[in-house]
């Protein structure tokens, strides 16, 4: 029976008592030092949580210090029998890194160097603990950064971007993760270690390290990341548009894209965000507003007016009421501090969010909202949209109060019924989240039985006992693969 | 065999599974010459029965056609939508969508749109079990169970069959034009390829030519030996201007002897030219494709040339002169033919790659030559990922066999 299920502090523990037995502690301890082995419950709270809504418990956290140290950790747990999660900053919004299994957490937040930085070729190596955004900073005076951008960059890491294929605001141009990870070095749940991919590209046989990348940690425990950084596209325009209806605006993203114009970002926000928003200080939004794309163009100064220009008239024929253009990098800022602070302005609404990550084609933007809206009054919950509209990468933010008993049941049902519309208008679950524990239940609204059964035969030829990241992604009643 | 559904496919390879025959999935044919001699070889699978485009909803960007459709019937129909798959690979005007993604061919514009990893969105997957597998889906951003689209994209149909793609498409770029700039050696046309590929411009490619052999096979067109850059603007007309500016001024800068622009009809043939680069060889030559970090091109084109002299003073090569060479210099891919290949010097090409930090697969090579020799070169650490990826997609070796990495 795995160890995190509810009634986590019920089983007779005493306050500070080993939860491990003695010896296991004793043998981490041995491999990451003394400091470096977490296994009191108060010190464990932390690690009970990411950035989603559940909960699972670690027996122990052991923050290691090198690859040689997650070989040895993985053989000690391959010998105990516990299974391994690999953790970053816990910034994940599906469970990810939540022991839903218990047994061991590998933290990453002592391997956190920039192991290289090769301008002339523009990639990076970076270890896994190492911060997004630190990757950007280090490379932006060189002109170069790594493109994909998470709305929690500046603390999510590498190695958990790598384990769930994390997206972004600027994803529309640049792709996701996937995209920009050229080679991994591997852990297996043997010990082994594996170098797939590499610096150089089409590297000959399967591609493990797109298998690898958005596995979610079932496959291996990453240890080191090359990737590609990208040139700092010389000019920018940001444009902000008002409009009276979440449809315009949803019309407007639709007719972007459809005149062949790929904006670097084109990001909506709705009627309830702004008021979050105003409301938690943001200053320059428009009140009243239902809703606001914010549209951002890349490139060479003599394309950007031209494009900037065709932007405006499809935003003007759509209705929008108001068009602002950020000319400084101050202005950008500012728009992008709204965009990027909505989601911690809906505390300003109710204590809690539980942010949808669904997908759709970006020509049912219109429908999936309105399904949205109908759900928001069926349930009674008011629900934020703030997303990467030009993606049909939905983020719909159902806001709520935790301790208000059937809550939380009630905005997990509301979020169902928003992805089952999804996956009807042929749209997923997940664009950029992961499934982890979350969305798990719903797998089999996009897969048959056969399909994922070949995915279970993908984890068997790498993790064949089911050591690493147990109980994720498949039904719960999915057999152990 | 030739089906015409998906279900059909699925049956067929179960069938050839039970019965231990071994199966050759087929497109047009265009790359049969890739990879090893099959190990068994008794079944060829005719996929070209599959040929519809099934969903195309151009504001969408994304298109979902079955896997035998010519990839050039796919262009079209995009085209006539004012976009396109941007996908460039050799044989473009004969190959199917399905080979071109098993064989992961790519072309000069990888550079700016990547290759069919950063393109594919979803697929449908016959296996020797007879099950019709789907992974991905029809949106472009999805991370909803295990990618397995990407072990079947250059996986030589070695893990199941594609009968169906969900494709990412991008908006035909409104002007286009070539930098054509001719330098005397490598050197300066190799730091000024750079220069153009690492900048601002974000032109769709960069390549670097020098067509050594036409000498011989075409009488001297006065450029044997020099090397060439080529340059393939993309974008708005105001965006293409600059980029042909900026990338002509840095090629004069950086000691060209010669530039040029080329539009229209000139522009599209010398892209065809570099699409289909080293495919129509001599009986007797080879064709190598090397990866290196883009900074190593320059370095790998000289060790292989000056190991390809090497063996013309053992005689082993005859009288033929340097090879002919085409790199994707930013992506770090360099094709060099070798004409009048044999075994033993393909084999210490490779290991020459190897050395530089490379790779290095023979692409094309006579048959005889092949059977000397294993075309993917060494195996790594990883092999055995593979092999247990084999194990449990193919287990009794029914796709392919003996064909791919490690004669898997």
């Amino acid at each position: 029976m795995p160890s995190g299920q509810p009634g986590r502090w019920g089983r007779g523990r005493l306050n500070g008592a080993a939860i491990l037995p003695p010896p296991l502690v004793g043998e981490l301890q041995a491999i990451v030092g003394k400091d470096h082995v977490l296994w009191r419950h108060d010190e464990l709270r932390s690690y009970e949580y990411d950035g989603s809504i559940d909960v699972g418990h670690p027996e122990a956290v052991v923050l290691v210090g090198s690859r040689d140290e997650v070989v040895e950790v993985v053989k000690l747990a391959q010998r105990y029998g516990k299974p391994v999660v690999p953790r970053g900053a816990g910034t994940g919004l599906s469970g990810g890194a939540v022991l839903s299994h218990g047994g061991i957490a590998v933290g990453f937040s002592r391997l956190r160097r920039i192991l290289e930085i090769d301008e002339q070729n523009q990639r990076a190596v970076c270890e896994p603990g190492v911060v997004n955004l630190d990757l950007t900073k280090a490379t932006t005076p060189l002109g170069l950064y790594y493109a994909p951008d998470p709305s929690s960059q500046g603390a999510c890491t590498l190695g958990g971007n790598v384990a769930e294929n994390s997206g972004g605001a600027h994803c529309l141009a640049y792709g996701v993760t996937t995209n920009h990870v050229l080679g991994l070095e591997l852990v297996l749940a043997d010990g082994s270690v594996v170098n797939v991919g590499g610096q150089a590209v089409d590297v000959p046989g399967y591609d493990l390290t797109g298998l690898v990348v958005g596995s979610e940690g079932t496959f291996a425990i990453v240890t080191k990341i090359t990737v590609r950084l990208m040139r700092i596209q010389e000019g920018v325009r940001t444009l902000l548009a008002t409009f009276d209806t979440i449809d315009d605006a949803s019309r407007a993203t639709s007719s972007i894209v459809a005149a062949g114009i790929i904006p670097a970002a084109l990001e909506m926000m709705d009627g309830l965000t702004i008021q979050a928003l105003q409301r938690a200080g943001h200053k320059g939004l428009p009140s009243g507003a239902q809703a606001v794309l914010l549209v951002e163009l890349e490139g060479m100064p003599e394309g950007l007016s031209e494009s900037t220009a065709a932007v405006q008239d499809i935003l003007l024929q759509c209705g929008a009421a108001e068009i602002r253009t950020a000319e400084t990098a101050d202005e950008r800022d500012r728009l992008w501090k709204a965009r990027k602070g909505a989601l911690g302005a809906l505390g300003q609404i109710k204590p809690n969010y539980y942010l949808q990550d669904g997908v759709i084609p970006r020509t049912r933007l219109l429908e999936v909202l309105r399904t949205v809206t109908e759900v928001s009054e069926r349930y009674g919950l008011p629900i934020a949209n703030v997303f990467h509209a030009g993606d049909g990468n939905i983020h719909p933010c159902i806001v709520f109060d935790q301790r208000v008993p059937g809550e939380t049941e009630k905005v997990v049902a509301a979020g169902g019924d928003i992805l089952r519309k999804c996956v009807e208008l042929g749209g997923t679950l997940s664009g950029e989240h992961g499934i982890g524990l979350e969305k798990q239940a719903y797998m089999t609204w996009i897969f048959s039985p056969v399909d994922i059964a070949a995915m279970l035969a993908a984890k068997r030829a790498f993790d064949p006992q089911g050591l690493l990241n147990p109980g994720k992604i498949f039904p719960k009643d999915t057999p152990a693969p | 065999m030739r089906p015409e559904t998906a279900e059909d496919v699925a049956a067929a390879l179960h069938e050839a599974d039970g019965a231990g025959r071994a199966v050759v999935p087929w497109g047009a044919g265009t790359k049969q010459g890739f990879g090893n001699a099959p190990r068994a070889y008794d079944l060829a699978l005719d996929l070209t029965g599959l040929d519809d485009i099934l969903e195309y909803e151009p504001a969408d960007l994304v298109v979902t056609a079955q896997a035998g459709v010519p990839l050039a019937a796919l262009q079209e129909r995009l085209g006539q939508a004012g976009q396109f798959l941007a996908l460039d690979p050799p044989y473009a005007g004969r190959a199917t969508l399905g080979g071109t993604l098993a064989t992961n061919t790519s072309g000069p514009s990888r550079l700016l749109y990547g290759t069919a990893r950063d393109l594919v969105l979803g697929m449908k997957v016959a296996t020797p079990v007879g099950d019709l597998v789907k992974s991905g889906g029809k949106v472009v951003k999805n991370v909803v169970g295990y990618d397995l689209n990407k072990m079947h994209i250059g996986g030589l149909g070695t893990l199941g069959v594609m009968v169906e793609v969900t494709l990412k498409v991008h908006p035909l770029p409104r002007a286009e034009a070539t930098v054509r700039a001719t330098f005397e050696s490598l050197a300066p046309a190799h730091a000024a390829a750079g220069l153009i590929f690492r900048s601002v411009l974000y032109p769709r490619a960069v390549e670097l030519v020098r067509r050594a052999g036409s000498r011989d096979r075409r009488g001297n067109d006065g450029l044997a030996g020099r090397w060439e850059v080529l340059v393939w603007a993309a974008g708005s007309p105001a965006t293409v201007e600059r980029q042909v500016r900026d990338a002509m001024a840095w090629c004069r800068e950086g000691g060209a002897v010669e530039t040029g622009r080329l539009d229209g009809p000139a522009h599209q043939e010398i892209w065809q030219g570099v699409c289909d680069f080293g495919r129509a060889l001599p009986e007797d030559a080879a064709l190598l494709k090397l990866t290196t970090l883009p900074t190593q091109v320059a370095a790998l084109v000289q060790a292989v040339e000056q190991t390809m002299g090497e063996a013309e003073g053992d005689g082993a090569l005859g009288a033929a002169p340097a090879p002919d060479v085409l790199a994707h210099a930013g992506a770090g891919v360099v094709y060099a033919t070798v004409p009048q290949a044999s075994a033993p010097l393909l084999h210490r090409l490779m290991q020459v790659a190897g050395e530089h930090g490379g790779t290095a697969v023979v692409e094309e090579a006579p048959p005889d030559v092949k059977l000397e020799l294993d075309v993917w070169g060494p195996v790594r650490d990883d092999f055995p990922l593979m092999q247990a990826l084999k194990a449990q997609f193919d287990p009794r070796g029914t796709l392919n066999p003996g064909r791919f990495l490690g004669r898997i």
